[in-house]
């Protein structure tokens, strides 16, 4: 190969790759020791005994969103550059060479961890999640008019009350497929084309049912408002107020509610069901299971799939290599 | 009591290298301490697996008695490789770290109780990713102390046949690190939370052990860099291979944190 000016041949320098590495190790290690993503307020907060500069300095370096700020990319792309460079280089070099023993290897290793850069870079822009709280028959929409309905929602414990499992039992619809049942669980996503459904959160809630006085119900679940001609009360939640034990169906609860006065909570009020709050009648009173799911769509699993099976492969060729050489000296 | 009867061996082992190193005499007796130390800690993961019905690598403990088992087993896999020229001094260093976690997991400020695992450390990629992050540190911790006995001696030829086990040992942990720690855990993340990569501390640590291992696998290309600049590193890499494991927990906590 013709040797290239001595500025671009650095780009192929294993020199710069080292030069590279250092300042990723230094600048992320900094990163590492600051919280990230918080407000301008928090950071104020939580470096109060410093000096100003060092919250301004956060904020102006990017450090405060360090893996998505210009400190981080402009390295780690001058990395990606120059580790293409040398895969290359070093690729090229082995196949015209002379020489018996070659070792691709550590090109698959290269190549794999250069697409799974590229997968990261394609999920950074691409990734879409969204989250949402269900109970038994809500719904959601997804795309290509498949509805998925939540048809029971379990969760198991051990002994000693630490959470087992949660399982979220699932009906998918959709105009050109046959209705599906399918389990969602922890580390057992559902899989829909590119999107995936991730069991993230269960919750106990309390559930009441209000009328109005046109005879309107209003469902209200934790922290839900309810708000009255006279006032605002924030739902907080169910006290059970006789002897039986909690969760048993005998027993009787009286809804808890805060007034809100200019904004803020105040004086505690609370109702039993068939008592009215400013005309409001409390008609029942429940607890329910709710679910959260998580939805993702990301169109960069691909290519980290595809650099983590060439980093795997490239691993174990270049080792096998290794041993075989070993054994044959 | 299994792990205290494995503490003791570690402080027969560590006594009978001292005297040795000492005297200047072969170390006949510590590398089966360590063998079978490292196989009562594996043999109290098995029961603590069977009584919860789960693969016991859950908790810190749990963590520290299998790396201590690890580095044990290393350690005398070492010996049966090199015999009579195993070098007292790297068993001595090696089992001083294993003797500290052991030291660790016995404190009052690590939870001992066996406990099934939570959902979501209830994975298949759960067992690989933590049983090949030990693996592979296990081997950092052999650097680390062959990098500790390259530092402590004078004679030149010893200093390059430490060289070359540094590197050795290196070269094999750094592709079971890379898998284990780095890739099966992006994996599990991506079946449990929705994304390989959440930039948490743990994770983030856990790349910089492994950037520091690529930097020094790398220096060591370039024919002008010194050996006791690898050797640093060596030492640098183990230093956050310890404070990934252990520093994140309690002072960057994060999703890992359990």
């Amino acid at each position: 190969m013709k040797k290239l000016p001595a500025p671009l041949h650095f780009f192929f320098s294993v020199r710069l790759a080292i030069l590279l590495i250092v300042i990723l190790i230094s600048l992320s290690l900094i990163a590492a020791f600051i919280p990230q993503n918080l407000t301008l307020a928090e950071y104020q907060k939580l470096y109060a005994h410093t000096p100003d500069i060092i919250v301004m300095l956060i904020f102006r370096l990017g450090l405060h969103r360090f893996f998505r700020s210009v400190l981080f990319f402009v390295p780690a792309g001058l990395f990606f550059i120059n580790l293409t460079l040398c895969t290359v280089d070093r690729f090229f070099r082995q196949l015209t060479s002379g020489t018996r023993k070659k070792r691709f290897g550590p090109d698959i290793v290269h190549l794999g961890l250069m697409i799974l850069l590229i997968g990261g870079l394609v999920s950074l822009f691409t990734r879409n999640e969204d989250f949402a709280w269900l109970s038994r028959g809500d719904q959601v929409r997804l795309p290509g008019n498949r509805i998925i309905t939540v048809e029971s929602i379990e969760y198991l414990n051990y002994a000693d009350g630490r959470p087992m499992d949660y399982l979220t039992r699932v009906r998918i619809t959709g105009p050109d497929e046959q209705p599906g049942e399918f389990t969602i669980e922890v580390n057992k996503p559902l899989t829909i084309g590119f999107i995936m459904i991730y069991q993230n959160s269960y919750q106990e809630r309390f559930l009441i049912e209000v009328k109005d006085p046109a005879g309107k119900i209003i469902k209200l679940t934790n922290r839900q408002e309810l708000k009255t001609p006279e006032g605002s009360y924030l739902f907080k939640a169910l006290r059970p107020i006789n002897k039986e034990e909690p969760g048993s169906s005998s027993v009787e609860y009286a809804a808890v509610f805060d007034r809100i006065s200019r904004g803020e909570p105040g004086n505690s009020v609370e109702i039993t069901a068939g008592k009215s709050l400013d005309g409001y009648l409390l008609q029942e009173t429940s607890q329910i299971a709710v679910t959260g799911l998580s939805f993702v769509r990301d169109y960069g699993i691909i290519p980290v799939w595809i650099g983590i099976i060439l980093l795997l492969s490239g691993l174990c060729w270049t080792y096998i290599q290794k041993i075989g050489e070993n054994n044959n000296q | 009591m299994i792990a205290a009867i494995s503490f003791c061996l570690l402080i027969i082992a560590l006594i009978s290298q001292v005297i040795l190193i000492l005297i200047k005499k072969r170390d006949p007796i510590s590398p089966f301490l360590l063998a079978f130390s490292a196989l009562l800690l594996i043999t109290e993961t098995v029961i603590r697996s069977i009584q919860i019905g789960f693969p016991a690598l859950t908790n810190t403990f749990e963590g520290l008695i299998f790396f201590s088992a690890m580095i044990n087993l290393v350690l005398f896999i070492y010996y049966l490789k090199m015999k009579d020229k195993t070098i007292t001094y790297v068993l001595f260093f090696g089992t001083m770290v294993s003797f500290i976690l052991l030291a660790l997991a016995s404190s009052p400020v690590i939870p001992k109780e066996v406990k099934p695992p939570i959902p979501a450390l209830q994975s298949a990629w759960l067992i690989l990713h933590v049983t090949l992050s030990f693996i592979g540190e296990a081997f950092f911790a052999f650097s680390f102390a062959v990098s500790i006995y390259y530092i402590v001696i004078k004679d030149e030829e010893k200093k390059k046949e430490a060289d070359r086990l540094i590197y050795r040992a290196i070269a094999l942990g750094y592709p079971i690190f890379g898998a284990g720690g780095l890739i099966f855990g992006a994996i599990w993340a991506q079946y449990a939370w929705g994304r390989f990569w959440s930039w948490d501390p743990k994770e983030t640590f856990a790349l910089l052990t492994w950037l520091v291992y690529t930097l020094y696998l790398h220096l060591r290309l370039v024919k002008k860099v010194k050996t006791v600049t690898t050797v640093i590193v060596a030492i640098i890499g183990f230093l956050f291979t310890l404070f990934t494991f252990l520093g994140v927990n309690y002072l960057l906590p994060g999703l890992h944190s359990y």
